[in-house]
């Protein structure tokens, strides 16, 4: 009988011995992969929305775009997951641009941002609107 | 049982209202100028940066985040000081802050003095 405890309580304090050395590899993980995600990628390019005007150049029409994106998931505390969020003023600038055929910048713009809670994360719409031109060389 | 489904109407009524409501930013507009205009003054052009935050609380209540970029544009055209303002780029981030998240709009341009 006291072999038997004696054998039970060692496979315990092997057990508990496992369970920590796990715990400090596992968690200094955790936390280093949660700052890189909050630290890396929160930020979006600095995206030219009004280009210096060309001298010459003629206007093609009016133009629009839009790029959407995310941040998630659930609850407060996990929303960092950006969906498509970092790059949406690059995607609206570039939809207006290609919004009219042959069309090389935007000139007199107007920038809005829009949001919406979609229960699991919360979306940001941005529109880009001007007058497409074409720059005559 | 009937109370619970108009209370349960209610909260469903009150989240959409939420979800719609507030939703939208105030838009910047950028006038382009003409470069004849600043020629004379090319040399004397300086960068300028301006950028302004808000914090969306608990996902869905905006505080300070639907005028930002209206904010940050107004900081840029003071730092112009009635100069022309060429070349706008903006940039748009985000910082977790566990109850809600910051979001900060970021403008830069060039400005060339008015002679």
């Amino acid at each position: 009988m006291y072999v038997v405890k004696r054998k039970f309580k060692e496979e315990l304090y092997k057990k508990i011995k496992r369970n920590l050395q796990m715990k400090r590899v596992i968690l200094p993980t955790m936390a280093l992969f949660s700052v890189l995600m909050i630290v890396s990628g929160c930020s979006s390019h600095n995206v030219t929305i009004a280009p210096v005007q060309p001298e010459k150049y003629e206007v093609l029409g009016k133009a629009e775009g839009t790029g959407s994106g995310s941040i998630g998931l659930l609850a407060t505390a996990y929303n960092f997951i950006p969906l498509g969020l970092n790059s949406r003023v690059e995607r609206a600038y570039e939809d207006a641009v290609q919004s009219v055929p042959g069309a090389t910048d935007l000139i007199n713009v107007t920038y809005q941002e829009d949001w919406f809670w979609w229960i699991i994360g919360t979306a940001r719409n941005v529109t880009i609107k001007g007058d497409a031109i074409r720059e005559i060389k | 049982m009937k109370y619970l489904t108009k209370l349960f109407g209610a909260v469903s009524l009150g989240l959409v209202v939420l979800s719609l409501v507030g939703c939208s930013g105030t838009p910047i507009h950028v006038k382009s100028i003409d470069p004849r205009l600043y020629e004379k003054a090319k040399d004397e052009g300086r960068e300028i940066t301006a950028s302004a935050s808000g914090f969306q609380l608990l996902l869905l209540i905006p505080i300070e985040i639907n005028d930002r970029q209206e904010r940050a544009y107004g900081l840029l055209k003071a730092q112009a000081g009635g100069g022309y303002i060429t070349d706008v780029k903006i940039k748009e981030s985000w910082t977790y802050g566990f109850v809600g998240t910051v979001y900060t709009t970021t403008m830069s341009a060039t400005v060339y003095p008015r002679h």
